[in-house]
């Protein structure tokens, strides 16, 4: 049975990947479906409840919950998932090529991953975000230069398993060369493990990412972004508890979500390995 | 075990050097004249003279690995400069707000530690149970939770709705409860599912079956399950207390907390280097030693890697 | 009355919804030696666990398992801890994975004198030794102070068989209690239970796919196959007349590969 038939047949899974693309399509379409501006400041109808102008009420500045929440999966959502796609496309190239070539190229590079990996991710991330200044451009670079020392490492020690396989061996024996290889059985049968890698990750990308901004470093006002809604709420904290509400929710459904979904493909990806195996 | 200790201590040198020369070129590929911002922070207006003074003073003009290792030889005796926006030692700044870090940090740990393995217990004796299933669910979510939303609302309920805790500062000892919970949050998650996983695997391991066929005691086999799993765990669990110290950083601004977290953010927000520099250092160096105890201690408890080492 | 009675005992796997033994029954007299003999996978190990109640929780075992008359698969957890700690005791099968490998082989022998037999440390440590000696092993105190790993498979196999000799139970059931070990080192095994048999008149249960082994030790056997029960009467009787096919074939492959073994050691004289 295929992955993405078992996949099919898990309804937790299904409903998380639906979900998913619900949100993704709501990020996109944020400025068709937002009912108001979502920086725009209405000081007179500032922390109103939940009405049908503003569904799900408005912020200390007046602006409009639910539409800071749909522009935010742009930012919170979207630029996470940036982060993991350069950091993957970084991993595999060089992962690919410290798993293909060993020997020397190999060494060199284990060498630099260890350094970079001797610093806790979130310090790296601090130093470089310290040095570059705060934004979003920056946190994003330092959250791909803090992981792609872990993904090039596990990406080469998924390719070695790979290339240790019968059949890659035959492959070389049978005169191919190592780039034929490489392109046409090594990536894509790593591809599989690897996108388990980055969804059971991503999630810890959002939080990271929305953590920084909600300490100032990210996303700067007035753009909406969850972590930086949170800290918003966290000033109005006593007299309109409520506020901190939606964007913990909105991420925690989707770290969840991404969480959940990851488990699912691992155990699909763990199932049909078992089953190769006896 | 004495060769073993050698070859890893040996092993951490080269380590540490490239460690301090990152740190080092990480502040050099700042886009900003360190001269000009510690200029502007002591509010002297950057002309051109008191720009090449600065850089004189600062050492700036001087070849880049001349810098690297007068910076280098600094560091190790301790002196990372003075700090651009009070212009005091940047060891002293760092020496003021550490003790305030490894308290959280320490508090932190405590709380892992007691709830991940006892959560984990529970779900071994229980395992398949709704208790079992319940915690389960518990770290899932926990999981997903971002830390500071968990401090937020730690915060409102227990500091706003309830009174019972202060919301801010390091006043009396009940200021530590809320920021090391919150800290804790996010790892307890993570160890327990850790633990969990190892102790119900560790529970169908062939040394259990027959304890139980010699009709040991539960409590004698659960002591050798959980022995057993913790040796596989404790290298996770100690690699948490540097992560522990590193991860302060949110905590401790949600809760202004005195430590280092809350002085790098602030370092950073003011563009301030030798701190930023200096934090980055000290921190690396913490998390490399950290994992060489760690590797050393786990190394003497498992007799056979004391035989191998 | 007959010392273990099993009747109508099945095994049903839940989470695989697999049969793992379907209806066994068999009768083991005191002081006699009873033999189960089956292929690897045929539910051997399975069944043994299912009497002393070594389930894991996901396994339905239904039937009776009666010792001295009492049915001990309806006891509590408390009684049945119990039983396997004075009345039966189990030699597992891997001797190599059996002990922890956290502590040391004294420690854990201790632990377990001291637990069921309520004697003290000291006194626990003596037994230990002495026990250790009777299987023979030679440096008893040197042996107590070994890891699992820094003993061999034979080694582990005969702190096992002394643990189990030193608890006095009614019966010692053996789980294969040679196939993890070289050939020498087997037939020495062997020749230890035959000593324990005559000295210590415990009733002995073996479980083996080796029919030498069976021959040697015991006067009843049973044979299975996939879980279900095929034959079962006199060893000698069995071995030497099998009724049922799959006897006939364990027997027969077993003679071909002696008759084998032996021309080749003939060649081996001859060349000499």
């Amino acid at each position: 049975m295929g992955v993405l038939t078992k996949l099919r047949n898990d309804r937790s899974a299904m409903i998380c990947i639906i979900f998913l693309l619900i949100v993704a399509l709501a990020g996109i379409f944020a400025p068709w479906i937002a009912p108001n501006s979502p920086i725009d400041v209405n000081v007179k109808e500032k922390l109103v409840g939940i009405s049908a102008t503003y569904p799900l009420g408005t912020d200390q500045l007046g602006r409009c919950i639910l539409s800071r929440l749909l522009y935010g999966i742009r930012t919170t959502v979207f630029i996470a998932c940036i982060a993991m796609v350069v950091t993957i496309v970084i991993g595999v190239i060089i992962g690919g090529i410290a798993g293909i070539f060993r020997g020397k190229i190999d060494e060199f590079i284990m060498r630099v991953c260890d350094i970079f990996m001797s610093f806790p991710s979130e310090v790296m991330i601090l130093a470089i975000v310290g040095v570059m200044g705060p934004g979003i451009t920056n946190i994003v670079i330092a959250s791909i230069i803090a992981k792609w020392a872990w993904y090039t490492r596990m990406i080469r020690s998924i390719v070695r398993k790979y290339s240790d396989t019968n059949y890659i061996q035959y492959a070389r024996v049978s005169g191919f060369s190592r780039w034929h290889i490489a392109r046409k059985h090594i990536f894509p049968s790593t591809a599989g493990e690897i996108s388990v890698l980055a969804t059971l990750d991503i999630g810890s990308v959002i939080i990271m990412i929305s953590g920084l901004s909600f300490l100032g470093l990210g996303v700067q006002p007035p753009t909406a972004e969850w972590g930086m809604m949170l800290n918003e709420a966290k000033n109005v904290m006593t007299i309109h508890p409520a506020l901190m509400l939606p964007p913990g929710i909105a991420i925690l459904l989707v770290v969840a979500a991404f969480n959940f979904l990851g488990d699912s493909l691992q155990d699909a990806f763990n199932a049909k390995h078992g089953k190769r195996m006896r | 075990m004495k060769r073993y200790l050698i070859k890893r201590l040996l092993s951490i040198v080269p380590l540490l050097l490239g460690i301090s020369f990152l740190s080092f070129i990480l502040i050099n590929l700042s886009e900003s004249d360190p001269a000009e911002v510690a200029l502007r922070v002591n509010e002297i207006t950057p002309t051109e003279t008191a720009v090449s003074e600065m850089r004189e003073e600062l050492g700036l003009d001087n070849p880049f690995l001349e810098r690297y290792m007068t910076w280098l030889t600094n560091s190790i005796k301790g002196d990372f400069g003075t700090s651009f926006i009070n212009n005091k030692p940047v060891i002293e700044e760092i020496g003021q707000a550490l003790p305030a870090t490894l308290l959280l940090a320490f508090a932190s740990f405590l709380i892992i530690f007691v709830i991940s393995i006892g959560a984990s217990i529970i779900c071994t004796l229980y395992e398949g149970s709704m208790l079992d299933r319940g915690i389960r669910a518990l770290v899932f979510i926990g999981e997903a939770m971002p830390g500071y939303w968990i401090g937020l609302l730690l915060m409102w309920f227990f500091s706003i709705k309830l009174d019972l805790l202060p919301t801010s500062g390091m006043s009396s000892w009940t200021s530590v409860i809320l920021p090391a919970v919150t800290l804790a949050f996010a790892y307890i998650s993570t160890y327990v599912r850790l633990m969990r996983n190892n102790m119900v695997q560790n529970k169908g391991e062939n040394f259990v079956l027959y304890a139980k066929a010699r009709g040991l005691k539960g409590r004698i086999i659960l002591k050798r399950i959980c022995k057993n799993s913790l040796q596989s765990t404790i290298t996770a669990l100690g690699m948490s207390i540097p992560k522990l110290i590193a991860g302060t950083v949110i905590v401790e601004n949600i809760f202004a907390w005195p430590g280092i977290g809350r002085l790098s953010v602030t370092a950073i927000l003011n563009y301030d280097y030798p701190v930023i520099q200096a934090y980055v250092f000290l921190m690396a160096v913490l998390f490399v030693v950290c994992n060489l105890l760690v590797d050393i201690v786990t190394a003497s408890i498992d007799p056979r890697m004391r035989k191998e080492a | 009355m007959a010392l273990l009675e099993v009747k109508n005992l099945s095994i049903y796997d839940t989470q695989t919804e697999n049969s793992i033994i379907e209806k066994i029954s068999f009768t083991v007299e005191r002081n006699s030696s009873f033999g189960i003999v089956g292929e690897s996978g045929s539910g051997k190990s399975m069944m043994v666990k299912g009497i002393l109640g070594l389930m894991a929780p996901w396994m339905n075992v239904s039937g009776s398992v009666y010792f001295t008359g009492i049915d001990i698969s309806e006891m509590k957890t408390k009684a049945l801890r119990q039983v396997r700690a004075n009345n039966i005791s189990l030699i597992m099968q891997d001797a190599m994975s059996a002990f922890d490998p956290l502590d040391t082989i004294g420690k854990q022998m201790i632990e377990t004198f001291s637990e069921n037999l309520q004697v003290s440390k000291k006194e626990a440590k003596q037994l230990a030794t002495s026990v250790l000696q009777r299987v023979g092993i030679k440096e008893a105190i040197h042996v107590l102070k070994k890891y699992p790993h820094q003993l061999s498979g034979g080694m582990l196999q005969r702190c096992m068989i002394a643990i189990a000799v030193a608890l006095k139970p009614d019966m010692i059931i053996a789980d294969e209690p040679t196939t993890a070990l070289d050939a020498i080192t087997q037939s020495d095994i062997i020749k230890m239970f035959q000593k324990l048999q005559t000295e210590l008149g415990t009733t002995f249960i073996f479980i083996s796919h080796d029919l030498a082994m069976i021959q040697q030790l015991t006067q009843e056997v049973m044979v299975m196959k996939n879980g279900k029960q095929v034959e079962s009467g006199k060893t000698s009787d069995v071995l030497r007349r099998p009724q049922h096919t799959y006897t006939q074939y364990l027997v027969n492959t077993r003679l071909t590969m002696t008759k084998s073994f032996e021309k080749v050691l003939r060649k081996d004289t001859d060349h000499a």
